[in-house]
């Protein structure tokens, strides 16, 4: 985890704040995204709110539907959809992210023509003027990279 | 911590660090992306480049020939969306034999010391 941040102007009240987790990790390069989602576990476990976590960069790789982690890894991705489900955070990938690595949805493989859509069940595939959002309505916004 | 929130948009201090040399990937455009949206929501954007990213402020790159977005006509357009603030480490200036009179664009070049003051300054930080 490199680089945080929090606004200066929240107030030391740490018994529960809004959290914005940023991932720059694919789930293979580094360790970014499965320290996110630990990060993301202990945060939802300890009380604290996780509206959303913003993929960008590689870390729109965690959107792929079609990877399969072997055995004795960490699946991230059923991690992340888990915490989805259970907690209504939503999983948001930029769209910019998501289709330079291959990441599509149904609507962007019909509109580039290509055979496949392969993003995950969860994950939606967003604008990133939903990161400002996250950011600005946040209490605490930490970035996960490599 | 409520009172976060009652900032606007307009008064909220965003600090992007670019560390990564301008053509190791797609990475320095991307994260100016973010810059540029973050400006268009009216944060106020500054920029600090640490690192190999100091070689984006380079003239005349010519990343043309190599299939990619210019890093240097990124940084030089910055002021057309209201990001004008845009700091240099020193050190990492020096040990790569740069001076800040050799930037594509103005620069403050700025100390170890004067960086923590910037990220103190600020009220989210992002990196690449």
């Amino acid at each position: 985890m490199l680089g945080t941040l929090g606004k200066t102007q929240a107030s030391p009240d740490l018994g529960s704040m809004n959290f914005t987790l940023i991932v720059h990790s694919a789930p293979h390069s580094g360790q970014g995204s499965h320290t996110a989602l630990d990060f993301a576990r202990s945060l939802v476990g300890g009380g604290h709110g996780l509206q959303r976590v913003f993929f960008y960069l590689d870390g729109a790789e965690n959107a792929l539907s079609t990877r399969v982690f072997p055995q004795e890894e960490t699946d991230v991705l059923v991690g992340w959809q888990t915490l989805a489900r259970e907690h209504g955070c939503e999983l948001a990938v930029c769209i910019a992210a998501a289709l330079r690595r291959g990441v599509l949805n149904h609507e962007e493989a019909d509109r580039y023509e290509r055979r496949a859509a392969n993003t995950a069940d969860h994950f939606v595939i967003v604008g990133l003027g939903q990161l400002i959002d996250a950011v600005v309505e946040s209490d605490q916004c930490i970035t996960f990279v490599n | 911590m409520h009172h976060v929130r009652e900032l606007t948009m307009r008064e909220l201090k965003l600090l992007l660090l670019l560390r990564r040399a301008p053509y190791d990937g797609v990475y320095v455009p991307e994260a100016l992306d973010a810059a540029l949206v973050a400006a268009a929501f009216e944060l106020k954007v500054s920029i600090l480049l640490l690192d190999d990213a100091v070689f984006g402020l380079l003239p005349d790159q010519r990343a043309d020939l190599i299939g990619r977005r210019t890093v240097g006509k990124l940084l030089l357009a910055l002021p057309d969306y209201e990001i004008e603030r845009v700091y240099v480490c020193g050190d990492s200036l020096s040990s790569r034999g740069l001076h800040a009179g050799d930037t594509v664009i103005p620069v403050q070049v700025l100390s170890a010391g004067e960086q923590a003051e910037l990220f103190g300054s600020h009220d989210i930080v992002w990196n690449d």
